[in-house]
């Protein structure tokens, strides 16, 4: 390769290269966001409105709520695919409380609160006591929690006609919906969690090297434990909101539409977030669930056609993914 | 002795013909209304004069596309009811939302007499399997197939075409009040990869636009099958154009329901009209709610539809005439509480 | 050097005998099972889950998916986990069905040429796994998303309702040809699993692609060639799953893009886990997955003759999938002890 520079020069100049270089792909997908964001404003009719931002915002607040939950769990390299049983179970869960015991709204939410916990303990046990590796474990709970959803509700969707709990969700303080205030304040306290506390400290090193975690005294399997009980939290959450705004519990086979764990991968994915645990940060996910809503939402204010917007996205998802393995290399 | 054989015959036949005539006005088939007694609440019309005697034992056969849904659930009730009341055997099986293909042979070792299907994707394969083994074949909602004679239910495209109408009637309306001179869009939301959608919301979008002299512009398609979900769909919609009015039909009750929801989260209700295709407990328990732009449900009565595909069936086993199934009803917020309450009772509060 | 199988550090004379018992039990623990659950479903339904009809249904469910498990086992093995295949398949079904049936080119022609495309999109699943370094599942999750969108766009330029037709003959007759009364699948799949089983066992090829999902950097050490080991097994899971794709849709008469929506227990992934292949490479036995295809099937029809209700089967499902993943991971800690 090398030819007419002195060496010396040539290291320097690579050197700059590619500090610059993995300046941009550390912060690409910042970059790609505020990118989009401009081409949209002059292409997208109507793109940079009030009511678009908060529309936006609304749309990922279901799968950015999720994300907060997954990404946590993901950086104790962990995987967890328990998302759509959750959903389900929790859904039921909240619409047989709710609507048909007529359990009051803050109560069902707490009991929610502690289903969700035990869900969270059914994986853990799988993963910490069986020995299992975390996405067989989790599908496998999954599968548990799908069928007793569909055995709890008997075989059908249970309509939500008590208007409690949409008026709730559907309130807006300050002028913004209570979905985005959920989302934010997920991802604020996932934020101060993960930088300054110790279970944070804990998660990252946990997912960084297990082994040597666990021989520094850290309590591994408890700080597990503690990442799939968030991450169902926070499933159980969105599983509430999708309830609301369906009117239905959400029954398996049925909500085509509803939380969908391939895009939680995508967004984790695209935050950056290693399979492999102990890297990642929390807000750049947040960052990424936003760039896909953005980028749905401005192809259809563009009027796209919905196969064009499909071939997109996965080509966004394709070099995504490539930029990453580029920027983890260098 | 030819003619007295023959005067003896004659005889016979006329006393035979005679007693048919009796026995029909009285005892050997159904009438209509011992079928709306049997039927229950649903009160079904009857689609068939079918014997209280059956030449054989019939066999029936069907595969439930997904009795966790609550409209297949209801089908399978009518169906099992229907069978129980004629006193045949049938049999039923669920593809849970899977394919059919590999289920009907399953299906086949039961040696029924009669089968049917609902499955968009494969219901073609499975009538040309029927007919491999040279048993009738009459499916489910799914329209003609040059594998089989008989056609039964509501074709999605009819189906989409009826909701249509309704939506019409009610859009009709507010264009000649509240939303004079606003700028109208039909909203199509469905799922592109699933083929009943693509027909059943298609008609609707194709007779809308129709009636209204909509451009293609004004048409817009929401597709499941991109990955986005309805709600965020609708909210970008919504905002693409602020000023505008919708009239929206889904495939489906609940992908309707959601958006609707959506636009009152974002503060839009008084400018969409919705009509859903379907219509079982949960459309009904929402309509009930008197929501201002739902305007109503075309429904399909999937227990009657179910009863009606077991009395076809046998009709077509017996050999005797059926009626095409037409007890689809469009429910507004009119009548749902008379229809509420003739279906579930009083609705609780 | 190489050793196909892992062998038992300790001598199974040295063995006290229940620990021997409770690891025969272990190591045959699905066929176990899958005699059991025959016997149940025969009890059951004797005349008419017994029956001949009967036993070529369940074969035919099991070529279905068993030859893409088959494929997947070996890119389980090499420590690949491959998350595209429902969408390569539907893209190369639809691309079939393009040419066969809207071009009306001839059978051959269109599928050799649909094969091709699909060992062009593992091609490109093992570029992205091999060259850009990307894990399996991340590379190929995306690859999936891309196929989807192609096999919509394909459709939906070609058809107004969600499908494309395929009742041009002579597909169907050829796909549902019968040997000797057998379904030509079913020995088909047969031969498949033989194959890989020689395979895997007795060729150095087998051998390499243990030792690679075992332990990836001394593969490498020991001169295996790696990638194009990946390359291979990529490859050959996105023909199989295409293959099937273009099978299922030949029987079905139509092709389309939809995912089934039903069944906890879908997908080769899920297949092969349940076998008992592991995840992290190295591991698994193709006759253990033949057997769990084989089961699964038997459990799809046995629970439809009985019409066992929607949410029952549901629960059924999940637990025994929870239930064969503990008795697996049991068994791999005897076995590593």
């Amino acid at each position: 390769m090398a030819n007419s520079d002195t060496l010396e020069y040539r290291n320097r100049r690579t050197d700059d290269a590619q500090r610059l270089l993995r300046l941009a792909l550390d912060n690409w997908l910042y970059a790609a966001t505020i990118l989009l964001c401009i081409f949209f404003a002059f292409r997208a009719p109507n793109f940079l409105t009030v009511d678009n931002v908060i529309n936006t915002l609304v749309s990922s607040s279901i799968t950015g709520i999720v994300t907060a939950g997954f990404t946590i769990v993901l950086l104790t390299g962990t995987i967890d695919a328990s998302t759509s049983g959750i959903t389900a179970l929790a859904s039921v869960l909240c619409a047989v409380m709710f609507q048909q015991w007529g359990v009051p709204l803050p109560l069902t939410l707490l009991l929610l609160m502690v289903a969700s916990i035990l869900m969270g303990l059914v994986s853990s046990f799988l993963i910490i006591e069986g020995r299992i590796y975390s996405l067989i474990a989790t599908l496998g709970s999954s599968g548990v929690f799908l069928g007793l959803s569909v055995g709890l509700a008997a075989g059908q969707q249970i309509a939500i006609t008590k208007p409690e709990l949409q008026n709730a969700l559907f309130e807006r303080p300050l002028g913004i919906p209570v979905s985005i205030w959920v989302l934010f304040l997920c991802y604020l306290l996932g934020y101060v969690m993960l930088n300054h506390t110790r279970l944070g400290a804990h998660i990252y090193a946990t997912g960084s090297n297990y082994s040597a975690a666990r021989l520094s005294g850290i309590p591994v399997k408890r700080v597990i434990r503690i990442a799939l009980i968030i991450a169902a939290t926070t499933t159980s959450l969105a599983a509430v909101l999708a309830t609301a705004r369906a009117n239905l519990s959400l029954l398996y086979g049925v909500t085509i539409g509803g939380v969908n764990l391939a895009d939680v991968f995508t967004a984790a994915l695209l935050g950056g977030i290693s399979l492999r645990g102990g890297v990642g940060k929390i807000e750049r996910n947040l960052v990424a669930v936003l760039f896909l809503s953005i980028l749905s939402n401005g192809l259809q204010l563009m009027g796209t056609a919905p196969a064009v917007w499909l071939v997109i996205k996965g080509l966004a998802f394709v070099g995504a993914v490539i930029i990453d393995a580029v920027r983890q290399r260098l | 002795m030819f003619i007295k054989r023959f005067m003896h015959l004659l005889f016979v036949s006329s006393m035979l013909l005679a007693s048919a005539g009796v026995l029909a006005q009285d005892a050997t088939t159904y009438t209509a209304d011992e079928i709306k007694e049997a039927s229950g609440v649903e009160q079904c019309s009857q689609l068939a004069e079918l014997p209280k005697e059956f030449s054989e034992d019939w066999k029936l056969a069907f595969i439930n596309p997904n009795k966790a849904q609550s409209f297949w659930g209801q089908v399978s009730v009518g169906m099992n009811a229907a069978a129980e009341f004629y006193g045949v055997e049938f049999v039923e099986m669920d593809s849970a939302g899977g394919p059919d293909v590999e289920l009907f042979e399953t299906l086949l070792l039961n040696q029924p007499d009669v089968v049917g299907t609902h499955n968009a994707v494969d219901y073609e394969a499975v009538a040309a399997r029927a007919l491999d083994e040279n048993i009738p074949y009459i499916g489910f909602d799914n329209g003609q197939t040059e594998y089989s004679p008989y056609v039964y239910g509501i074709p999605n495209g009819i189906a989409g075409e009826a909701g249509a109408e309704l939506l019409i009637e009610g859009v009709q309306a507010r264009l000649d009040t509240d939303w004079k001179d606003r700028e109208l869009f039909f909203l199509e939301f469905t799922h592109n990869g699933i083929p009943a959608c693509v027909d059943r919301t298609g008609a609707a979008a194709t007779a809308f636009k129709e009636h209204f002299e909509l451009d293609d512009e004004h048409i817009i398609q929401l597709d499941l099958a991109t990955g986005a979900t309805e709600i965020e769909m609708m909210l970008s919609t919504l905002t693409a154009h602020p000023d505008a009015v919708f009239a929206m039909i889904p495939c489906w009750d609940g992908l309707g329901i959601a958006p609707y929801n959506a636009a009152v989260e974002a503060g839009r209700e008084a400018d969409i009209m919705l009509v859903t295709l379907g219509g079982d407990k949960p459309p009904a328990d929402l309509l009930l709610t008197k929501p201002q732009g739902y305007y109503g449900y075309i429904e399909f009565q999937p227990y009657c539809e179910g009863w009606g595909w077991i009395e076809s069936a046998l009709a077509i086993a017996e050999g005797v005439r059926f009626a095409p199934y037409q007890a689809r009803r469009a429910v507004t917020q009119a009548d749902i509480e008379q229809r509420y309450a003739e279906l579930y009772g009083a609705p609780s509060s | 050097m190489l050793r196909t199988q892992p062998q038992p550090l300790v001598r199974p004379t040295n063995t006290p005998l229940p620990r021997a018992v409770l690891k025969f039990l272990l190591n045959n623990g699905l066929l176990i099972a899958l005699v059991i659950e025959i016997a149940i479903f025969a009890t059951a339904s004797p005349e008419i889950f017994l029956s001949t009809g009967n036993l070529f249904t369940v074969l035919r469910i099991s070529a279905t998916t068993g030859i893409t498990v088959a494929f997947y086992t070996i890119a389980l093995i090499a420590g690949q986990i491959d998350l595209s295949t429902a969408q390569v398949g539907a893209v190369t079904a639809v691309i079939f069905a393009w040419m066969f049936a809207i071009l009306e080119w001839p059978l051959e022609l269109s599928f050799v040429l649909a094969m091709a495309f699909a060992a062009l999109l593992g091609l490109i699943n093992s570029w992205l796994v091999i060259r850009v370094k990307i894990p399996s599942l991340i590379a190929t999750l995306a690859l999936g998303t891309l196929c989807y969108g192609l096999a919509i766009s394909v459709i939906q330029s070609n058809s107004t309702t969600g499908l494309i037709r395929l009742n041009r003959p002579p597909l169907r007759d050829i796909i549902n040809t019968e040997i000797v009364g057998i379904p030509a699948t079913v020995i088909l799949m047969f031969a498949v699993y033989t194959i890989i089983y020689i395979l895997l066992n007795h060729t150095r090829l087998g051998a390499h692609l243990y030792a690679l999902g075992g332990n990836p950097q001394a593969a490498r050490l020991n001169g295996i060639q790696d990638k194009r080991l990946v390359r291979f097994a990529l490859m050959f899971t996105a023909m199989s799953a295409g293959f099937t794709a273009i099978m299922i849709a030949g029987r079905g008469l139509s092709a389309g893009a939809a995912t089934p929506v039903g069944g906890v227990l879908g997908g080769p992934l899920v297949a092969a886990i349940f076998s008992g292949v592991g995840l992290s490479g190295g591991s698994g036995r193709i006759e253990r997955t033949l057997i769990g295809v084989i089961f699964l099937a038997v459990l799809t029809s046995g629970m439809s003759i009985l019409n066992v209700s929607p949410f029952a089967r549901s629960m059924i499902e999940g637990l025994a999938f929870v239930f064969a993943i503990l008795i697996d991971s049991v068994r791999q800690r005897i076995e590593t002890r």
